[in-house]
């Protein structure tokens, strides 16, 4: 880990991936009481949420209930009403967006986090930024994760498929050795087979002691990668604890009351379950 | 083929410098997403600069060229990006287009001021000239020097936009800025380099063209622009083909000086086309790319609104012009009448802008040249005062309009700026300098060889000879254009033009026409325009092709802009600018020079507003004498009898004068607090309001809402009330006006407070709702 957010995080003990982080302390990403508006409308009436280091956190909840808000409050590109944003124990409300990705917390947004105009090799050099790392060893690295874009060095970004764009966001986010990743929806139109893929590095980077709070609509390949996981419904935490136990109070939260079908049907839920791998770090 | 040779190196020498300033347009352009039209006038500034340095003050020129080029041009650059350029993030395009002809405008008027204009001037080449010998053609180093340069500039561009982090991050921020930020390049450093860049090579550009003609800030400004020709070719993108569209402009450029002088027929004619051939490679490059290689950029957010006008307000306001019109007429004095009525051609002029740029969002820069057809036509048809030559002037500018809306269709955004301009400069500096010709067997002379002189109308008996008569009819005249105005925006296709300016895509998938809306706006305004220019040629009796020029048409766009383009009073307020006495008894000599800077700055302002004074600031302060029929009545009243009382010389002008001054402040205050007393309780925070306002990006109407009374408030909070069943504290108060306007000024600027979340989020089954409770919230929800 080269990147480094500010002096809490590095000073406590970086649990690695099968540790108890229930006595190391201060959760490397905390929000208190978080509040956020658009305008007259407030979005988020007060999150509390906490991710201890090296675990992963699932934020589920339907169309507008304000986690991409969350995870843009979060990266600094949105200003919070009230509440604060604490990164490593230390209060990081208001900080430049700027600051806090070129100190190591990465934000892919909704959609394709890439530059289409960019070619690939473009793209992965605006990474360069953080770290300090050469132009040859963030490309090594990124090929090395993700072979496929080794031969599209020279295309532009907005030509790949989703997928390969999806993909190329990731690896520009990990070259960079990242302490936080924030994903926000992965998943928008790709297939599900790629979507698997994608999850699957998510897991892969996840085991690097990677802090990442993913935002999902669609639980089941969520739920799989996730520690913990809360529900987020109309800018308030409806639920929050172990994807086993979300998965089962689902379908009432957050398809607003609908019956379960399709990612979130039983035997989807149980399989995604990981129970007790760490405790949650959950606060409220 | 010495010949040929000579012209063809001179030709690359031109285009060098066309590729120049080309590329710095590109480079701005692609990095910021602000067309700079101001460009050119940059460049035109540091030919000043340098002139000033190397010849003012006899510096030499290997020390003032960097001084100006490397260090004065970006320091401006700077300047522009700090001041101006920064705060027009998220603007609409024609916003963003519109300021920076701002720029241009007060650049030029800044310039002239400086240096006096009638003072000859002359840039030298560098090398004072001298050359080496290729064979039996003799080649200045001063072009040797320009295409060593220009190569050079190719080759850093290149390096910088790909190979450093700096220019990535640049091409960067142009797909995504704030995905650009998340990766920690600051949005500021590429701004800000992208600016000092752009501005070096402008200035770069300007001093090497400045020698090829004496120092004028108006030609040499257009000169530059030329270089558009180039940037266009390279679509704005392409940094390899914005040279090869230099090549083409330059070379056609030099060859045009070479040979048209040749060309033996129609010589009288050709003459005058020399300096347009640029904008004719511009023209003809608009027509010939493809049009989704034109698609301009999406608008980021729409910050403008468009309110419908009422009847009721229309005939209102046409009713007021017309009195004021007869007041004014029947109280000044002989000459400032006869210097004031020409503001009612340019009025009529300002208002065919509304349709166009307002409802239908489409930036033409050649109004005032359509306002020349129809000065020319009144001037030949209207010969004893025919006032069918009115109808006449109409009917021509509104097919020259259709003819030039043909291409024009399939652009919008710059492109269209670009090419309504090229077609201004064509006509400004070449068909109304024509003399006269003949076209099948029918003898044209379109400014009679300089003067056109035109013959004030009469219909019957009645006149328009004297100056208070047409004064009248001039207001008379505005009145029905603006009436025209309120019922194109309340027709169908006003509905339609608003659509096709939020939405191309949309309205075309409803199976609307958008070409043939587009059409309809744009022969509409045109003849709007005509009938403009005709009114402004009887009404001054003689006019030359100057009062239409290119720049005269930017001032009084600017003018219409600042006011509020999709007002029809910004056709008044342009005029009642341009057209009076008003200004030049104030400024005295320097009147176009103030008023163009005037206008240039206060359109500089509208990056933060860019709904202009009349929809955000006059509308709102007046509506509640509207509400108040006794203040109305009363105001009018006062006003009126002070006529009646200065008509009967008991008062003098200035009483009159300062009568309606305190009526025009006191009607409004008196019936704001009115309007207060009877609605009672609601009063709107105004800097809660304000820095909410500024917060959301659909209310750019901050002030408007602050101004707003306190009844739009209430009537507004009325229904919002009843539907969530929070009457509680707002007293629903007066009749239901029957709410028009925008969402901004009807429920949303009262303030939410969490009380009225919570009974929101109670009647929306929503409150409370965590684990313990989610079963009942399905129930409550169902």
């Amino acid at each position: 880990m080269t990147a480094v957010l500010p002096a809490g995080a590095t000073a406590g003990p970086r649990p690695g991936a099968g540790a108890a982080p229930g006595g190391a302390g201060a959760p490397l990403v905390e929000t208190r009481g978080l509040r956020a508006r658009y305008g007259r409308v407030e979005v988020l009436h007060g999150v509390d949420l906490a991710v201890g280091a090296g675990q992963v956190l699932a934020v589920l909840g339907p169309n507008g209930a304000g986690k991409s808000t969350l995870l843009r409050v979060i990266a600094g590109l949105h200003v919070a009403s009230a509440g604060d944003v604490v990164l490593g124990g230390r209060r990081a409300t208001g900080a430049d967006p700027v600051d806090l990705a070129r100190r190591g917390l990465c934000l892919i947004p909704e959609g394709r986090g890439v530059f289409p105009s960019l070619t690939v090799r473009e793209n992965l050099r605006m990474m360069t930024y953080r770290g300090g790392r050469s132009r040859a060893d963030v490309e090594e690295r990124a090929v090395a994760r993700f072979p496929k874009l080794g031969q599209r060095l020279h295309q532009p970004a907005g030509t790949m498929s989703g997928g390969e764009q999806q993909m190329l966001a990731l690896a520009r986010a990990i070259v960079a050795d990242p302490a936080v990743l924030l994903l926000d929806e992965l998943s928008m139109g790709l297939a599900p087979l790629v979507v698997a893929e994608l999850y699957a590095s998510v897991r892969a980077i996840a085991a690097e002691n990677v802090t990442i709070i993913v935002v999902e609509q669609f639980a089941a390949a969520v739920l799989e990668v996730a520690d913990t996981a809360a529900v987020l419904v109309e800018g308030r935490i409806a639920a929050a604890g172990r994807p086993a136990d979300i998965a089962g109070s689902l379908s009432g939260a957050y398809l607003g009351g609908r019956p379960a079908r399709d990612e979130n049907s039983p035997d989807d839920a149980s399989g995604a379950a990981r129970p007790g791998r760490r405790r949650p770090g959950m606060t409220r | 083929m010495h010949e040929f040779l000579v012209f063809t190196i001179s030709g690359l020498t031109t285009a060098g410098i066309y590729a120049i300033s080309a590329s710095g347009l590109t480079l701005t352009y692609v990095t910021t997403g602000v067309f700079n039209i101001a460009h050119g006038a940059t460049g035109m500034l540091a030919a000043f600069t340098y002139w000033q340095l190397a010849v003012g003050w006899g510096l030499p020129a290997p020390l003032a060229l960097p001084l100006c080029v490397l260090v004065a041009a970006p320091l401006f650059g700077l300047l522009l990006e700090r001041l101006v350029m920064r705060r027009l993030a998220g603007a609409p395009e024609s916003t963003r287009l519109v300021v920076t002809v701002a720029v241009l405008v007060v650049l030029v008027s800044l310039v002239q001021w400086l240096w006096d204009p009638s003072t000859f001037r002359r840039s030298q080449e560098l090398f004072a000239g001298k050359g080496f010998h290729l064979g039996t053609i003799s080649v200045p180093y001063n072009d040797v020097l320009v295409l060593g340069v220009a190569a050079a500039v190719a080759v850093l561009l290149w390096l910088l936009l790909h190979h450093s982090r700096a220019g990535i991050a640049m091409r960067a921020r142009v797909d995504d800025p704030s995905l650009a930020t998340l990766n920690g390049a600051r949005p500021s450093t590429s701004a800000r380099l992208a600016w000092m860049t752009g501005t070096a090579l402008a200035a770069l550009a300007g001093i090497l063209i400045a020698p090829k003609l004496t120092m004028s800030a108006i030609p040499l400004t257009l000169l530059i622009v030329n270089a558009y020709a180039a940037a266009v070719i390279g679509r704005l993108r392409s940094l390899p083909m914005t040279f090869v569209g230099a090549l083409v402009v330059g070379l056609a450029a030099d060859y045009a000086v070479g040979y048209l002088p040749k060309v033996h027929y129609g010589q009288q004619y050709l003459r005058g086309a020399l300096p347009v051939v640029p904008v004719l490679v511009l023209l003809v490059a608009l027509l010939v790319l493809r049009a989704s290689r034109l698609r301009g950029r999406p608008a980021l957010a729409v910050r403008e609104i468009t309110p419908t006008p009422t009847w009721g307000g229309g005939l209102g306001f046409c009713a007021a012009v017309v009195f004021g019109a007869v007041i004014a007429a029947t109280t000044m004095s002989k000459a400032d009448l006869f210097a004031s009525t020409s503001m009612w051609g340019l009025a009529i002029v300002g208002v065919s802008m509304v349709p166009l740029v307002g409802y239908a969002g489409r930036i033409s820069l050649c109004q005032l040249s359509f306002a020349g057809i129809g000065a020319a036509v009144v001037a030949h048809a209207g010969n004893g005062g025919n006032p069918a030559a009115l109808l006449l002037a109409a009917a021509v500018a509104a097919v020259v309009g259709a003819v030039v809306s043909l291409p024009a269709l399939r652009l919008s955004g710059i492109y269209l700026a670009l090419l309504t301009g090229a077609f201004a400069v064509t006509l400004d500096n070449w068909i109304f300098q024509l003399p006269s010709f003949t076209v099948a067997g029918h003898r044209f002379d379109l400014f009679q060889g300089g003067t056109l002189s035109a013959d004030r109308f009469r219909v019957g008996g009645f006149h328009t000879d004297s100056a208070k008569t047409f004064f009248i009819t001039g207001a008379v005249l505005f009145a029905l254009a603006a009436l025209a105005v309120v019922a194109v925006r309340r027709s169908e296709l006003g509905q339609r033009l608003i659509a096709v300016k939020e939405s191309p895509a949309a309205s075309a998938t409803l199976g609307m026409n958008v070409r043939l809306t587009t059409l309809a706006v744009f022969t509409l305004s045109a003849g709007l325009a005509g009938l403009g220019g005709g009114v402004y040629a009887s009404a001054v009796r003689s006019t030359t092709a100057d009062s239409f020029s290119f720049f005269t048409g930017l001032t009084l766009l600017l003018l219409v802009v600042v006011a509020g383009v999709s007002s029809i009073g910004s056709g008044l307020a342009a005029g009642l600018l341009l057209g009076t006495a008003a200004i030049s008894s104030a400024a005295g000599d320097s009147a176009t020079r103030v008023t163009a800077t005037l206008a240039g700055l206060a359109a500089l302002a509208l990056a933060a507003n860019p709904n202009g004074l009349i929809p955000s600031v006059l509308r709102p302060a007046y509506e509640p004498v509207r509400r108040v029929p006794a203040v109305l009545v009363g105001s009018v009243g006062i006003v009126t009898g002070l006529w009646v009382l200065r008509l009967a010389h008991v008062v003098d002008g200035d009483v009159l004068m300062l009568g309606i001054l305190v009526v025009a402040v006191a009607a409004p205050l008196l019936a704001r607090s009115l309007v207060d007393r009877a609605s009672g309780t609601v009063a709107v925070p105004a800097d809660t309001v304000a820095s909410e306002a500024a917060a959301t990006a659909a209310t750019a109407t901050a002030a408007a809402t602050t101004t707003t009374t306190a009844t739009a408030t209430a009537a507004a909070a009325a229904p919002v009330a009843a539907a969530t069943g929070v009457g509680g504290g707002v007293v629903a108060s007066g009749p239901d006006e029957g709410l028009s306007g925008p969402l901004e000024w009807l429920g949303f600027d009262a303030p939410v407070s969490q009380t009225d979340l919570d009974v929101l989020d109670a009647r929306l089954a929503l409150a409370g709702v965590d684990e313990s409770r989610l079963g009942e919230v399905r129930v409550g929800a169902a």
